[in-house]
């Protein structure tokens, strides 16, 4: 970048002297990378995933206590536990809740944690940028709930379906919390697709081609780019309603002449590419751990990849399936009817691909291993009803009932959230350093499973039986008092095994130190140090083959059978543990001369910004001028500042060198470890260069 | 374990799954009670038998290569599976087999897609509109039903002859709603700024129930509605009773309840036909109380119209149904609440 080429920052151009003031207090430039404080500036993708998963498991609970009180109330017919204002705005933020603040923000966790390690990247391609997408998040989501205190939350549902959504209906502040809320959220998932999308293309370790990226690397990509292109279609839905309501503007006024199918169209077009937003990374989750724990590759890695990929390409096809009842028409219908039957195609080879990775493995039931296959199987469920649904006729008989609600809480929880969960008990030793307790996850995991089966089981024939869904009560002699009771006692079993989880996580910390590959893995993030060292690698990855870790542990022998190697390397320096089943530690590496971004006030700024734009719409404009400002003096602030912090010292592996600058044209915020398609020793061994170099 | 408690599990659901289907649901879409409801119960039921057939499949071989393959006690760590990284003949193989499965299955759904949409012949015609939060319905004249010139306007309980198809016009002057009995037909949206057509026929004489099916804010749940069908005396006797104007009381209570319909800002909103036609027939915001005590229920068809404590109840507090637009002009006294309903009551 022009400033800060070749000179160091505001350098006088006349060539006088300048006389350094360093600023005061809270202006210096932060630099240290321990202490709460840092937590506030990190750039580090690794801290940014983990406060990613903390905040997404906070509001996790948080929608988890309004199912809860969603289910007291429906327990039993005519409730009374909640009034119907009150249960509208439980399910309204329930599914909002669980779908942005929840499963969003945790596929981002893994994927901002891991990516970079999987790939061999020292960070993520813009890391200041992915502190911002972070920040903007939080903000984003607690200004939606401060709804709560400020009128009263959304009470629209999920999909806000106009007119109800306009002003004449809904006259409170709700809707425009969920309005303005979700373009806050959106701008963060926007900026991490973008992020990550780079990453992804351009970070790779020499020899890591595409096609010997990890699976869950490939599915984080390509919800990534679902994302690149869903988030502009809700953005733009919300911007027209937030002119409707905020400025009297008549995009969804039908007495204006508006249909309100057009808020329909925009929302699921966003809406089901959101479906595999929210699953795939999931499914890239159980691709790595399914292996690891049968032992054998991935079964059939070019079809996973593709179908993937698949899915991908036509989840943009099959919108109109949520709008079966809602009258567009016979062609229509039947047109989105068969592109959904056929996008259980590369769904089903997925299933069918994992079990034949069990097949004659050898499989090792840990925690993980056990809530990956509870995705596989209970996924298996969401997708066989997904199917009943495509048979648009009947569709008619199931939309809008509580056959769908147990049919996308079997994709999204018994899939999504039980994917979720394996990857934390997987990456958790190398997040911490110490892995969860297995005997209370095997607790933690039947207990879910049987909490979540008995939760959504009977929905499927209450919903078929004609319980409609979004129904803050129901009347006695319908037939569905027992499934309902039966629903409402497994969601307490739920919120059980969440709390064993939590106990779990706290008692856990006084576990042993797991060591660098606890579960001899198969990709780079096992070859590192655990929990990984700022700068990821010592050693400069390369690869050489898909699941490149195992490559360089295991050989095969005379009669093809893998066996062990006696000699492998260990990317960064690991405790002595590590090295007892064979490994050894890098030498002449001098970790001194790798450097990485400085931290940064700005992005926290930026996004501060936000909300005070969001409240200010609402309340005063003078709030939004602060906001703005804070947004323009932010972002002016980022471009000024130096990447690396040349005063230095922010990091004891930091020697910066001013001279020594990378300006290749882009924002170049990180000396990457190797960019792209380089080349690897052909036996995919690691070559002990030190990373002080210019991307090629 | 791991097999033993899906095993239990799986029984567990079968055995809840039949008793829950033995309840008695009268809102039983897996009990069609007319021929478009069969229709798409005739399209569900073998798609619900593959799917149990993959289910099965899939999770037996799940539990199966669980069990099979698990790691042993006695396994030597060391010693790893055949390295096996796919099969491109059974990859192909999974990829084409269930193509074809749905492809066979579309095959089936999309004539009845078109089918569904087609107006049947020879079928009785109702206008209805879904609004916040009760159902309205307007018969023409249609002599080939007994209906005369002038029509009929109704609410929440929608009559129709058994054995008939009838053929509904869906509109809303508000929110979207969606029109409702299981039993008779699927859901079909009504969207403001839009006319929607949807079938429903009963092959019996019977009351099918029905609600709203779009959520459409506070009272979403209570917009409920019956359908009742009749053989074809009960048809005939219903449109005479629905043809003749309600004579108006002229003494008693019911004469003061008559006043009492206009000081306290009923026919405001209400129309009776002949006595308050402030409102429009076609479009009143809220009920025609015309023939109220033909109908059973009241109130989005929540409560019981032939108990009249639920009647004093509404009168005194139409808030009792959260979400309520009922507006009362000035709280009624014990005496005013007895001399409306006796009012209400000659509207038979």
């Amino acid at each position: 970048m022009a400033l800060t080429e070749e000179r160091t920052p505001l350098e006088l151009t006349t060539g006088e002297e300048s006389v350094v003031e360093k600023p005061l207090g809270a202006f210096t430039r932060p630099s240290s990378n321990e202490g709460w404080r840092s937590w506030l500036t990190t750039v580090d993708h690794k801290k940014i995933g983990i406060l990613y998963g903390a905040t997404a498991m906070a509001f996790f609970a948080i929608g988890g206590l309004e199912a809860l009180l969603i289910r007291a109330q429906l327990a039993q017919p005519n409730g009374q536990v909640l009034s119907p204002e009150i249960y509208n705005q439980m399910f309204t933020m329930h599914g909002t809740t669980m779908v942005f603040l929840v499963i969003m923000p945790m596929l981002a966790a893994f994927s901002n944690y891991l990516i970079p390690l999987m790939i061999g990247a020292r960070d993520v391609a813009f890391p200041r940028l992915n502190a911002f997408s972070y920040w903007v998040f939080l903000f984003g989501g607690l200004f939606l709930y401060s709804s709560f205190f400020l009128g009263g939350a959304p009470d629209n549902g999920w999909f806000n379906y106009a007119p109800n959504s306009g002003v004449a209906y809904s006259p409170g502040h709700g809707i425009d919390f969920w309005t303005l809320g979700l373009q806050i959220t959106g701008i963060a998932s926007l900026v991490g697709a973008v992020n990550l999308i780079v990453t992804c293309l351009n970070m790779r370790a020499p020899g890591m081609t595409l096609l010997r990226m990890p699976v869950f690397v490939w599915m984080a990509l390509v919800a990534q780019f679902l994302l690149l292109f869903a988030i502009p279609v809700i953005t733009v839905a919300l911007f027209l309603l937030m002119f409707d309501r905020l400025f009297g503007a008549n995009f969804f006024n039908v007495e204006a002449g508006a249909d309100p199918l057009l808020w329909q169209h925009l929302f699921w077009i966003f809406g089901h590419p959101e479906v595999y937003i929210l699953i795939l990374p999931a499914f890239g989750i159980v691709s790595e751990v399914i292996p690891a724990f049968a032992r054998k590759p991935l079964f059939g890695y070019p079809f996973m990849v593709f179908s993937g990929i698949a899915i991908g390409f036509m989840g943009w096809g099959v919108w109109a399936h949520h709008m079966f009842a809602s009258g567009v028409g016979p062609v229509s219908v039947a047109a989105f009817s068969l592109s959904t039957m056929f996008i259980a195609v590369p769904t089903g080879v997925k299933i069918f691909n994992w079990i034949g990775t069990l097949w004659r493995g050898k499989l090792t039931f840990t925690v993980a291993m056990l809530f990956a296959v509870g995705l596989v199987s209970q996924f298996t469920i969401g997708g066989l009803s997904g199917v009943m649904h495509s048979v648009a006729p009947h569709d008619t008989q199931q939309t809008d009932t509580y056959f769908v609600v147990a049919h996308f809480h079997y994709v999204l929880f018994g899939g999504s959230m039980f994917g979720i969960f394996s990857g934390v008990y997987y990456w958790w030793p190398k997040i911490f350093g110490h892995k969860l307790s297995e005997g209370i996850g095997k607790l933690h995991f039947w207990v879910m499973f049987a909490g979540f089966n008995l939760t959504f089981a009977p929905m499927h024939i209450v919903g078929l039986q004609g319980q409609p869904r979004r129904t803050a009560t129901y009347p006695e002699g319908m037939g569905w008092d027992l499934m309902n009771l039966l629903s409402t006692i497994g969601s307490f079993l739920i919120a059980l095994s969440f709390l064993i989880w939590v106990y779990n996580v706290v008692r856990s910390r006084k576990n042993p130190h797991a060591g660098a590959d606890p579960w001899d893995g198969r990709t780079l993030e096992w070859a590192t140090s655990s929990p990984p060292p700022v700068h990821n690698f010592d050693l400069e990855p390369t690869a050489g083959h898909l699941d490149e870790w195992w490559h360089q542990k295991y050989e095969e022998n005379e009669d093809g059978r893998p066996v062990r190697r006696e000699e492998f390397t260990y990317l960064s320096q690991v405790d002595e543990p590590s090295l007892s089943r064979g490994g050894r530690q890098p030498e002449g590496v001098d970790v001194s001369k790798i450097h990485l971004p400085s931290p940064s006030y700005w992005p926290i700024v930026i996004a501060l910004g936000l909300p005070l734009v969001g409240y200010g719409l609402l309340y005063t404009y003078w709030l939004a001028a602060l906001g703005g400002l804070l947004i323009i003096g932010g972002i002016v602030g980022l471009g000024l500042e130096p990447s690396v912090d040349p005063e230095a010292g922010h990091d004891e592996h930091d020697d910066h060198d001013p001279g020594h600058e990378p300006d290749d044209g882009q924002e170049a915020e990180l000396v990457a470890v190797g960019a792209g398609d380089g080349a690897a020793g052909p036996d995919g061994t690691t070559a002990a260069t030190t990373t002080d170099s210019e991307p090629t | 374990m791991a097999r033993r408690s899906k095993l239990v599990l799986l029984v567990l659901i079968v055995a809840l799954a039949t008793a829950g289907c033995a309840a008695n649901a009268p809102q039983d879409s897996l009990d069609p009670a007319g021929p478009f409801a069969k229709m798409l119960d005739n399209l569900f039921m073998p798609v619900v038998w593959v799917a149990v057939a993959v289910f099965i499949l899939v999770e037996g071989a799940i539990v199966y290569f669980v069990v099979r393959y698990r790691r042993r006690a006695e396994d030597d760590d060391d010693e790893l599976p055949v390295q096996l990284h796919g099969s491109t003949k059974l990859e192909i193989a999974w990829t084409i087999l269930p193509a074809l499965v749905l492809g066979l299955v579309a095959v089936f759904t999309i004539p009845v897609v078109f089918d569904l949409n087609a107006k049947p012949a020879g079928a009785l015609e109702v206008s209805v509109t879904g609004q916040k939060f009760w159902w309205g319905y307007t018969y023409g004249a249609q002599p080939a039903f007994g209906i005369e010139e002038g029509g009929i306007v109704t609410a929440n309980e929608l009559h129709i002859p058994a054995g008939q198809p009838v053929y509904l016009t869906l509109t809303s002057p508000d929110v979207i709603h969606s029109f409702w009995t299981p039993r008779l037909n699927g859901k079909r949206d009504v969207v403001p700024g839009r006319t929607h057509t949807w079938s429903i026929q009963a092959y019996e004489p019977g009351v099918y129930s029905g609600q709203c099916a779009e959520f459409c804010g506070t009272a979403h749940a209570n917009m409920r509605l019956k359908v009742v069908a009749h053989d074809q005396g009960g048809w005939d006797d219903w449109v005479r009773q629905m043809q003749q104007p309600p004579i108006q009381p002229l003494g008693g209570p019911a004469a003061q309840g008559f006043e009492l319909f206009t000081q306290k800002g009923c026919a405001g909103c209400h129309r009776v036909e002949g006595a308050f036609e402030a409102v429009a027939a076609e479009s009143p915001p809220a009920p025609d109380l015309t023939h109220l005590f033909s109908r059973d229920c009241f109130a989005g068809c929540i409560y019981d119209l032939n108990d009249r404590n639920e009647l004093e109840a509404w009168l005194r507090n139409p808030q009792r149904k959260a979400g309520s637009l009922m507006v009362l002009g000035g709280p009624l006294t014990e005496e005013e609440i007895d001399n409306l309903s006796a009012y209400l009551e000659t509207l038979e």
